[in-house]
């Protein structure tokens, strides 16, 4: 039963744990300046996040990719077939909108110096 | 771009502006970061109108429309389409756009010419300090001057609640927050004079708490800065000569600092150069010699809860004079 | 349905007559003023969406005041000191005392009847919570009457909310009224919960669940995490304020923004904590007036679960203009982008499922304020993606852009939902409709007068106006615009006086209103009665009145599973969680005075504690408590035997272990103290990373020696397995021994030992909790895992205590299990507080 949930619930889960990662470790480094240049760069947060945001997003691909795995991971035996369309079809789309989320966060460290204030 | 920050400000603008001043305006921008904000401003409201009114028909189909479009509108991809794909595009054009705005606050602009401001906020009222490139410091209150053209970093804090400067003409707002300090980067693009407001809900008169932006010529802001580091000139008139001795026997020197004389309080803002402010009580007050008679009077009236006691154990004469006296400070 | 065929129902017919007799003699409410005593959720949902209006027709007239003060510049109208309690007051009671409460109440109304069960699981729980809510806000919202009101702003931001800013009782009874209200929303949050899940109708899997189900459950699975958030703010906040401990004060190591992280993580998930029982109302409004299955319901429930989640990433787009570095705001903007898809995908499937109608969309009152509603969300959708870009909204954060952005999202996201719900689902309490003449008045009204008053607010704001000002300069150029925002206020009220006016002209409380007067397609438009449905009906589809036409009267007849009362009391169908398989009935309890005397005298202890009447506070928080152990006292009823329901199910009616609902709602329970305690070590490690200098071993004693922690863990540990041990070996029915009470009460005193020497520890080497942050944090844990320890304490006692009068043994030892459950959830958060509290200054030092 909690593992059902679980699986539908995978990419939130995911995406929640990523930006758990990214804004803890970013905003903890440049709080205690471990690592920031003069002009607001980070190299060590910009690691942190590419590598909070490879994992999380290639797990929940693969949860996409392969959601009998996944379910049988979580929950054992699926149930009758029309239940099974209906979560993993939820929780399919679910996780691409959690991937999405999961690129938005990510792309900032792309266009942004990690520590600076920007005002 | 440059048709829609025409075009659009004139439709709106009127209506927002009904025949009154602009001087606290995000409409008009004088400052880089207010400019680049307002067009970003506009492009979404642009955008988003367009979104909008099309979510209006494709509404007024789906009830009015015939049976061919209704039927075309009732499929799960049109669900699809205009629910996840279309704003999966926008939005990520959107985002990107939003984080470069956000990225051009960086670092290149950043001030070089070693002029260092700060200001405090306080209980209801903004302490202005400026720190020349010989140390000099320099305090005023409730007024910002700025050279145009240079960038210059603002210092912004509190001691006592957390207060957010906001000069919208210049630049959007950022907060002052007790423990903390906050650099603004501020560069005014042409001469003239804005209004500014704190922003953030600081109990009491948090709504007569504001500040005029004074943005002048670089060789103006120099010449300002050095009259405005003199201490203050002796009084001339014998009415503001009484005044004078007024202010010292009723014992406000305990609060405000006059330069060059025996007051020296720091709990108030400094009047060495009040008279030539263009406020009184933080913008809540014109400066003339009535507006100084009132607020000592009646300052519990106009901006109630505020630190300064009211005093009307004065004649007045005695009000009269010493308001003449502030009124000269300039 | 076939006619060839002979259909094959849960039952036979005909019923034998005592059967209905008796339905209705186990479920009558109760008369005069006993009807205080009342739990049925028809009644006590009626009362509580009552109130929750009532809220809003005064918070609203708060806003009248408010807007007559602003319509001209330099205006005296009003002091500058009764506006800050004002819009104090006025945000504080919409968000906490009606938005939140109306969503609740219409949970407790509507979600039974929409799944057929006879009430929710926990009635009492239910009726707790509604009349503390009713007390304790009546009380809130009078200090505006007598100077009393707090006027911090609904935000309460420290350092203006400390003692120093803020003398005087009225932050107190923000943070006390507050805080008891949100108690009272979690309580609420864990019946809907455990409705939602366990109660449905056989058959009604996960994939058919109405929407609103869906939303109620992702509304009540957010208010669990998000609300212990500003609890923990609460606490802190009234810690700082009465013993001075600086949590937020920087000189001694706090940070305001401390405050602002907890309180926005859970304020802008309450955004959509309103938002979403409201666009599930909307889902299910839309398909009937359309007469065709909602298009795209599974990306509905993707974009409600969506929004769910995301809500909580998006914390941080309160604090934009606060310094801190601009990557940290770029990952929240990023999630404001996010959070907006779910949002276009839901208002696209109404457009799509009114579009698919095989005739025309039927224009309604409920229908009109369902398009209203498109209107004004879609706008104030669109107004929300432009803040959410970081620096556009350096300009319009705290100006009345934003004024005009949030009142677009929640007044147009769940104020008109809500009046179209008055009117679809007015049929299900009240004998007559209310009228469509006086609906469409009200409507018109208020649509046009809510798009008067908040649309010139965008341009406002803009033009320079902050919020929360009470008074401005009429030069600036805002007079015009104030005046017409004004001018539309009154006629926003004017729409609400119509729709008064309607109540009070058609509104009859009672059963017996018309029969699914809208074809709709769902069971609260079965036929109801006080025992809301005769038979709980098997169910194969989302519509399923629609899928058969027959199922009202096979359900009036009885035909379906459970159409009596075999046990002789109250009693509904549980069922498995993602299947809907029936596993049990449950036997649930009646009317009382315990709920509503209980309710008082918590709400009075609070109340008294905010005005320093300490003794009197603690008196009747004791007398509350003794009521609440009263009240359980009477449950727990012993199993029946097994009963037939029909369809072939002979179902126990007596459940122990992970299948039965208490256990269910003991796990929720702990995951809302888990949560609690998530934002305390957030809290522990964002206070440390501000300031290091104050935490051991910097500028604070170094922590005790490992002697005390390991003696706390080693009595948590002992504790825990004594619990293990005791509840393998309960005795069998009818066996009582003085063993069992003196093993919990051991167990007690153990997890009572760990906690104090825990705390002793830190006396003993001279740390004071106000002299700086650290101390206050070091002491914060213990106290935490005092309060649980507190409750399992009073648990273990009340199972002895049981157990000695023969009402808990091997069988019947569901309050064993509940204790049993929050001992162990006690005694790991402790241990857990223990390696934080001992390890993390070591590991640093």
């Amino acid at each position: 039963m909690v593992g059902t949930f679980v699986f539908i619930l995978a990419g939130p889960i995911l995406w929640a744990i990523q930006l758990t990662a990214i804004y803890g470790s970013q905003s903890a480094l440049c709080a205690a300046g471990i690592g920031t240049s003069s002009g607001g760069g980070n190299a060590l947060v910009l690691w942190s996040v590419v590598i909070a945001s490879l994992i999380p997003a290639g797990v929940a691909t693969w949860a996409i990719l392969a959601p009998a795995a996944s379910y049988r991971l979580l929950a054992g035996e699926r149930g009758d077939a029309a239940q099974w369309g209906f979560l993993r079809g939820v929780m399919r789309l679910l996780t691409g909108l959690s991937i999405l989320a999961m690129a938005y966060a990510a792309l900032g460290a792309v266009f942004l110096p990690e520590c600076a204030s920007l005002r | 771009m440059r048709f829609l920050k025409r075009a659009v400000p004139a439709i709106v603008a009127p209506a927002a502006l009904a025949g009154c001043s602009n001087i606290q305006s995000a409409f008009a921008p004088m400052g880089v970061e207010a400019e680049r904000t307002n067009v970003l401003f506009w492009v979404m409201t642009a955008g988003g109108t367009l979104i909008f009114i099309a979510v209006l028909i494709a509404a007024s189909v789906s009830i009015f429309g015939g049976e061919r479009a209704r039927k075309l509108l009732a499929r799960e991809w049109f669900v699809t389409a205009a629910g996840i794909w279309f704003p999966v595009v926008v939005l990520s054009t959107l985002l990107v756009y939003g984080f470069i705005a956000l990225g051009a606050g960086a670092a290149p602009e950043r001030a070089q010419n070693g002029l260092k401001i700060s200001v405090e906020g306080e209980l209801w009222w903004w302490r202005v300090t400026y720190e020349r490139p010989d140390g000099t410091v320099v305090e005023t209150a409730n007024e910002l001057h700025l050279p145009v053209g240079e960038p210059v970093q603002v210092a912004l804090t509190s001691t006592n609640v957390i207060h957010s400067f906001w000069a919208p003409r210049i630049a959007g707002k950022l907060d002052m927050i007790p423990g903390r300090t906050n650099t603004l980067t501020l560069t005014a693009t042409e001469e003239g004079v804005s209004r500014g407001q704190c922003a953030e809900y600081c109990g009491g008169a948090h709504a007569l708490m504001s500040f005029f932006v004074i943005a002048q010529s670089p060789e103006e802001f120099e010449a300002w800065l050095a009259a405005e580091a003199r201490p203050a000139e002796e009084p001339e008139g014998e009415a503001e000569t009484r005044g004078r001795d007024l202010f010292f026997a009723a014992g406000c020197g305990a609060c405000h600092t006059v330069r060059g004389t025996a007051a020296e309080g720091t709990i108030g803002p400094d009047l060495t150069h009040v008279g030539a402010r263009r406020s009184l009580a933080a913008a809540t007050l014109p400066n003339d010699a009535e507006a100084f008679a009132d607020w000592i009077v009646d300052n519990q009236h106009i901006k109630p809860e505020n630190k300064m006691p009211a005093y009307d154990i004065f004649s007045d004469e005695d009000v009269s004079d010493l308001a003449r006296y502030l009124e000269g400070l300039n | 349905m076939s006619t060839t065929e002979e259909k094959k129902l849960p039952n036979s017919g005909p019923r034998p007559e005592h059967e209905l007799e008796d339905l209705k003699r186990v479920w009558a409410t109760p008369k005069g003023i006993r009807l205080v005593t009342a739990v049925n959720n028809t009644v006590i949902g009626t009362l509580y969406i009552g109130v929750a209006f009532l809220f809003f027709v005064l918070a609203g007239v708060l806003a009248l005041v408010m807007r007559m003060q602003l319509a001209v510049g330099d205006n005296t109208l009003v002091s500058q000191d009764l506006y800050n309690q004002l819009f104090t007051v006025h945000g504080t009671t919409m968000m906490f005392l009606f938005a939140v409460p109306a969503v609740e109440a219409l949970g407790v109304m509507l979600l039974p009847q929409m799944l057929a069960a006879r009430d929710l699981p926990f009635p009492r729980l239910s009726a707790f919570a509604i009349w503390a809510y009713v007390i304790g806000g009546l009380v809130f919202f009078s200090t505006i009457f007598y100077d009393l009101a707090p006027k911090g702003g609904w935000f309460m931001y420290p350092p203006n909310t400390l003692t120093e800013f803020s003398p005087g009782d009225n932050a107190d009874f923000w943070l006390l009224g507050i805080g008891f209200i949100e108690i009272s929303a979690i309580a609420g949050a864990i019946e809907i919960v455990v409705g939602v899940l366990r109660t449905r109708p056989p058959g009604m899997t996960l994939a058919k669940m109405p929407i609103f189900a869906w939303a109620m459950l992702i509304f009540a699975a957010m208010i669990i995490f998000a609300f212990p958030a500003v609890i923990l703010a609460t606490m802190l906040l009234e810690i700082e304020r009465a013993f001075g401990w600086p949590f937020f004060s920087a000189e001694l190591g706090g940070d305001s923004l401390l405050w602002q992280h907890l309180f926005w993580f859970f304020g802008h998930p309450e955004v959509y904590i309103i938002f979403l029982p409201a666009a599930g109302l909307v889902s299910m409004i839309v398909p009937t007036m359309a007469q065709t299955p909602l298009v795209g319901y599974r990306l509905i429930v993707v974009a409600l679960i969506a929004t769910g989640f995301f809500s909580f990433g998006l914390w941080v787009h309160h604090m934009f203009t606060t310094g801190i570095p601009g990557l940290s705001l770029a990952f929240f903007s990023a999630a404001s982008m996010a959070v907006a898809i779910p949002s276009g995908i839901q208002v696209f499937s109404w457009i799509a499922t009114i579009a698919a109608g095989r005739k025309r969309f039927r224009i309604t009152v409920p229908s009109l304020f369902v398009l209203g509603f498109l209107f004004i969300f879609t706008l104030g959708g669109l107004t929300g993606v432009m803040v959410a870009i970081v620096p556009f909204d350096f300009q319009a954060h705290d100006s009345y852009f934003i004024v005009a952005h949030f009142h677009y999202v929640l007044i147009g996201g769940m104020v008109f939902p809500l009046f179209a719900t008055f009117y679809y689902w007015a049929p299900m309490v009240s004998k007559k409709m209310l009228s469509e003449r006086l609906g469409k008045w009200a409507f018109w009204l208020m649509f046009i007068g809510f798009n008067v008053t908040f649309f010139p607010m965008h341009i406002t704001g803009l033009a320079g106006m902050p919020r929360r000002v009470w008074t401005y300069p009429s030069n600036l150029g805002w007079d015009v615009l104030n005046m017409i925002s004004t001018a539309g206020a009154f006629v926003i009220a004017a729409g609400v006086l119509v729709f008064i006016i309607d109540l009070i002209r058609n509104f009859r409380f009672g059963e017996g209103g018309a029969e699914n007067p809208w074809g709709a397609g769902t069971l609260e438009f079965l036929p109801n009665d006080v025992y809301s449905t005769r038979s709980i009906p098997h169910v194969t589809s989302r519509e399923p009145l629609w899928d058969n036409p027959d199922l009202p009267r096979e359900v009036e007849a009885g035909l379906h599973y459970l159409p009596n009362a075999p046990t002789g009391g109250r009693e509904t169908i549980v069922t498995s969680a993602v299947e809907a398989k029936p596993q049990y009935v449950l036997q649930m309890p009646g009317a009382g005075w315990t709920p509503f005397l209980a309710a008082a005298f918590t709400a009075g202890g609070f109340l008294l504690l905010t005005i320093k009447e300490v003794g009197l506070g603690i008196a009747s928080g004791t007398l509350a408590i003794l009521l609440c152990l009263l009240w359980t006292w009477q449950l727990d009823k012993p199993s029946q035997g097994e009963v037939d329901i029909g369809g072939g199910y002979k179902l126990p009616t007596y459940m122990t272990g992970p299948n039965s609902h208490s256990w269910w709602a003991m796990v929720v329970l702990m995951l809302v103290a888990s949560a609690l305690y998530i934002s305390y070590f957030f809290s522990y490690l964002y206070l440390w990373t501000v300031s290091p200098d104050v935490w051991a071993p910097n500028g604070s004693p170094a922590p005790p020696s490992l002697v005390f922690p390991v003696g706390s863990a080693a009595m948590f540990a002992g504790g825990s397995a004594l619990m293990a041990w005791l509840g393998k070996r309960l005795p069998e029915p009818n066996v009582r021994t003085p063993g069992v009470p003196a093993g919990l009460v051991i167990a007690a005193l153990l997890l009572g030992g760990g906690v104090a020497l825990e705390i002793l520890g830190h006396m003993q080497t001279g740390l004071d909790p106000t002299a700086s942050s650290y101390g206050a944090m070091v002491y914060m844990a213990p106290i935490l895992t005092g309060q649980a320890a507190f409750a399992a304490i009073v648990m273990c006692l009340f199972a002895g205590a049981r157990h000695l009068r023969g009402g808990m043994d091997k069988q019947r030892r569901v309050t064993f299990d509940n204790a049993a459950l929050l001992y162990y959830y006690t005694a790991a958060q402790g241990v857990f507080g223990l390696v934080l509290i001992h390890g993390f200054p070591r590991l640093i030092g």
